[in-house]
């Protein structure tokens, strides 16, 4: 599982579990809807997910979509 | 303006990730721009940095679904006895081999080809003629919030939000020394 934490100024956008899901909670508050899932590729391997694909070799790409 | 990405093993609470962020370049919002397409730059900078655009929506709401295009500006190259049309895209990077890239065909028609490596080149493939098409990366999130951060490396970088009049924040910048 997977915590992802955005800040700007250092102040929480959002915050979210990846592998954990509940349908009661979104991505402001914490965790995943069951219909969504977060992607993060380091750019090692080509994979894609809906309409994120890891394209350019050793960047990373993050996404939650679902 | 001063940002961070990191990310966490969730159970120890390890940091495994981090991305820090020293300078903004541009925010641009998409505030009720259905169809509205943003370009956030038109060219490829000078400074050879790595660039990225991100693009979220945080709470939920109505769907959206918004398309980032990391568009190249080189020209195809049409062989017709196997009939594939190539772009070289060598010049902007390495990329992953099998990794998807399009273009719009003269009928208008998105086409969809696939990243190719001869050699040392890096080779966008395509079925038919397309020489005559820009091609280009191209990234989505939809749903009712969601977000994404992605590396772009072509000449013209454009957002728009194809379905949806949700209020979406695009944030395009280069990244810190010690991403």
């Amino acid at each position: 599982m997977f915590r992802v934490v955005f800040d700007r100024d250092g102040r929480n956008v959002f915050d979210m579990n990846v592998g954990e899901t509940d349908i009661n909670q979104g991505i402001s508050d914490l965790a995943f809807e069951a219909t969504e899932t977060a992607v993060i590729y380091d750019g090692s391997e080509q994979y894609s997910f809906s309409g994120v694909a890891a394209c350019v070799a050793d960047r990373n790409t993050y996404a939650v979509t679902k | 303006m001063r940002s961070s990405f990191r990310i966490f093993e969730g159970k120890s609470g390890e940091m495994i990730g981090r991305v820090m962020r020293t300078g903004e370049e541009e925010i641009s919002k998409l505030s009720f721009s259905h169809n509205e397409v943003i370009q956030l730059r038109s060219h490829l900078p000078q400074d050879a940095g790595n660039y990225r655009v991100e693009c979220w929506v945080p709470e939920e709401g109505g769907e959206f679904k918004v398309v980032l295009i990391d568009m190249f500006s080189v020209a195809g190259s049409y062989d017709g006895g196997a009939d594939k049309t190539t772009f070289d895209i060598t010049a902007y990077g390495t990329f992953l081999t099998g990794a998807p890239v399009f273009c719009i065909d003269g009928d208008d028609v998105i086409a969809e080809g696939v990243i190719d490596k001869d050699g040392g080149d890096y080779l966008c493939i395509f079925d038919g003629d397309v020489s005559d098409s820009d091609v280009y990366f191209m990234y989505f999130v939809e749903g009712n919030k969601g977000f994404m951060s992605v590396p772009v490396v072509g000449d013209v970088i454009t957002v728009q939000q194809e379905t949806g009049d949700r209020e979406i924040t695009v944030r395009y910048f280069e990244e810190g020394d010690n991403v």
